[in-house]
């Protein structure tokens, strides 16, 4: 049993460990020179005091109270300095160091990690070494002076990069507070994103340095305690970081908050009977990285069958956003539920999830229930209806000649849907239902040729016309749309609400005779009954994660984590979690 | 002869140590809650020495001064009665509390001295 689960178990539960961070080190290159008053450092410091992964090397010195014979420290070698391990910079015993760090453009701040006690004096401004400073800068140059405060000591300069790259602690955290979001709604769902908000302190007032971090950069957190600590989750900068009265309030959502952002033309997902489970979970793939997501873990897709008959779907224009919910809302069927939950750890599978968690309900507080209105038709106003089908053209189109030149690019709106569009002397082809891109081989060549003709009066006539060779010629197959239903109705019928909903896509994704996506009847399915409770909080959980309630009067049941509000507030931590009966 | 036992120290400066003193530890539980059958969850994060009043009966000018000069954080050094020599940070939560003023051998003395004080450390 891991410890989180361990201790979740216990009334009363030691306090979480918790680390967060900000890596805000824009794409700059620092250099050193000046270097005066280091006897011990590594041949490179360029190369050395900038790289802050490099791993750190002990090395024996008198200096202090000497150096353990266990061999975890090494002798001093001139050559230290490498992604092996690097000594970085070391003043005499007591003594004091500078040098001059500068930068290929103006950076606003630089963060210096030390060992030691003492003092870095830049800008005319001396700071107390902490480990971890910040120094503000504005500038391209800097010299920067470091003075051991120790007598018997030497000050240890381990790393300088630009930029702030800051970290916290229990000790300097004040506040913690992550919004993990999914949206298990039967009507309307809608991609809803996840968003972290750190409050920490620092000692110095660095309010004009973090005022300049850029959108967008990393923010990581992980939290547990020692040997079991939750996967790390990465969010991005999404406000401008403030400082107030030595608290830094940092904001940041999950990557998904991309999807938004990215507009996607017409797109056409052909498909077999065999291959319906496959192409779907890899086109849901696709709309996933194409909005910039890395994938931290993916399930491998699922197997093809031998299945051949022949079916085309066409996502209308639209935002990430819209289409990765749509899919992963309409489209589970059996053991077949393609998901993605992002909440900073960005997960893509296709199978059906089973209970993970145990969550008893004698450990909860303030436990609500409510039921809403049962959904009991679904019904669309669209012109092709709820569902449709596309009809497919075998004959190839003619849609247009090009007159090219190597190694350029070109684009061709087809002027309607087509399940099937290519282009000759091509290549790098990128197509969507509507239109294709394509980069052309040969440069489009023409000679005259002259031909001749007998009228009926016998006479001859010349006529003279230019022949073109290696034109891109663009030909489709063209896609019509058969409205199939406008509505459908739960079976058995209940009463209840009727659903309007405006299809994304036109056409359907079938797994043999199995209806895989657009499946509104699965919303038939899901339950109309959610909740929330206060609990004590777990790091790993997510969204749609599934978990069994263990009910008072002894009942389980299988419910779905829709949110969680974890937070972490004076050491202690505590979550807001609401979830949606059934597996969703 | 008198002993640490007979004394704190306040900023530095030693003042009698009140009869009554006598520093309770407390848990310090966050993110705790009531659950629908009543009982407590809490994360237990550490524990500190519980607010306290110091009075004495009586105490000399030079020990009262330390005690109205008290401002912002100070630090109080005593022994726990566990046998150990600790030093916490503390603030004070109230003003010095003084009844009346006697004269004794020429030095003064005032009486029913009441300070209030918080501790302002939590330990693991």
């Amino acid at each position: 049993m891991s410890l989180i689960d361990t201790n979740n178990a216990k009334q009363i539960r030691p306090p979480f460990l918790i680390s967060c961070g900000i890596a805000a080190r824009p794409n700059i290159n620092l250099s050193f020179s000046n270097i005066t008053g280091f006897p011990i450092g590594d041949t490179n410091p360029s190369s050395s005091l900038d790289s802050e992964e490099w791993p750190i090397k002990a090395i024996a010195d008198l200096q202090g109270d000497g150096f353990p014979l266990d061999g975890s420290c090494s002798f001093y070698a001139s050559a230290a300095g490498s992604e092996d391990g690097k000594i970085g910079l070391m003043t005499h015993i007591g003594g004091t160091g500078s040098l001059t760090v500068s930068a290929s453009s103006e950076i606003p701040a630089l963060t210096i990690y030390t060992r030691g006690e003492g003092t870095i004096t830049a800008g005319g401004v001396s700071y107390e070494a902490r480990g971890v400073n910040v120094i503000p800068v504005n500038s391209t140059s800097i010299s920067v002076t470091f003075t051991s405060t120790d007598a018997t000591a030497r000050m240890e300069v381990q790393s300088i990069i630009p930029g702030i790259n800051l970290s916290w602690d229990n000790d300097s955290i004040i506040s913690i507070e992550l919004n993990l979001r999914s949206d298990l709604s039967i009507e309307n769902s809608q991609w809803a994103v996840s968003e972290i908000e750190i409050q920490a302190y620092y000692a110095d007032d660095i309010s004009e340095a973090v005022s300049t971090i850029a959108d967008n950069v990393p923010i990581w957190y992980t939290c547990g305690y020692t040997g079991d600590m939750s996967p790390d989750r990465r969010f991005y900068l999404s406000e401008p970081v403030t400082m107030k009265d030595n608290i830094i309030t940092i904001k940041g959502r999950d990557a998904s908050g991309a999807f938004i952002k990215t507009t996607n033309a017409a797109q056409i997902l052909n498909t077999t009977s065999g291959s319906g489970k496959y192409d779907l979970y890899v086109k849901l793939m696709h709309f996933i990285q194409d909005a910039g997501i890395t994938l931290r873990s993916k399930e491998s897709a699922p197997a093809k069958t031998s299945g051949s008959v022949e079916r085309s779907l066409i996502f209308k224009a639209n935002t990430s956003d819209v289409i990765i919910q749509n899919i992963i809302n309409l489209s589970h069927t059996g053991s077949y539920w393609p998901t993605f939950v992002d909440a900073g750890i960005p997960k893509l599978t296709h199978s059906k999830p089973t209970s993970k968690w145990d969550i008893y309900e004698a450990d909860c507080g303030d436990v609500r229930q409510a039921a809403a209105r049962n959904v009991s038709r679904i019904a669309s106003h669209d012109e092709y209806g709820l569902h449709s089908r596309i009809v497919r053209d075998n004959t190839a189109q003619e849609i247009v000649r090009r007159h090219v030149t190597a190694d350029t690019r070109y684009s061709q709106n087809a002027g309607g849907y087509y399940w099937k569009l290519s282009v000759s002397n091509a290549k790098d082809i990128s197509v969507t239902a509507e239109s294709i891109w394509w980069t052309a081989i040969l440069n489009t060549t023409s000679f005259g040729v002259i031909g001749y003709e007998i009228t009926t009066d016998g006479e001859i006539v010349e006529h003279e016309s230019t022949i073109y060779q290696n034109e891109s010629v663009v030909k489709g197959k063209a896609a019509s749309i058969i409205k199939l239903l406008s509505s459908i109705i739960a079976s058995p019928k209940r009463a209840g609400m009727t659903m309007v909903v405006d299809p994304i896509a036109y056409g359907q994704v079938f797994t043999e005779s199995v209806l895989l996506y657009p499946n509104y009847n699965y919303l038939f399915n899901r339950s109309n009954i959610t909740g929330s409770f206060i609990w004590k909080g777990d790091p790993r959980m997510q969204p749609r994660d599934v978990f069994t309630f263990h009910r008072l009067d002894g009942t389980t049941q299988t419910c779905t984590i829709e949110t969680i509000r974890l937070k972490h507030k004076e050491g202690g931590t505590q979550a807001e979690i609401t979830y949606r009966l059934g597996v969703c | 002869m008198r002993t640490e036992l007979d004394y704190i120290t306040i900023n530095g400066e030693q003042v009698f140590r009140p009869p009554t003193f006598s520093p309770r530890k407390e848990d310090i539980y966050k993110g705790d809650y009531r659950t629908c059958t009543g009982k407590i969850i809490a994360d237990r994060v550490g524990w500190k020495f519980s607010d306290m009043e110091l009075s004495w009966k009586a105490l000399p000018q030079n020990m009262v001064d330390i005690l109205v000069n008290m401002t912002g954080i100070n630090t109080l050094l005593f022994d726990d009665l566990d046998g150990e020599l600790r030093t916490e940070q503390i603030v004070r939560t109230s003003m010095v509390a003084m009844r009346h003023r006697h004269t004794q051998g020429g030095v003064p003395i005032w009486m029913d001295v009441k300070v209030s004080i918080q501790f302002i450390e939590a330990h693991n």
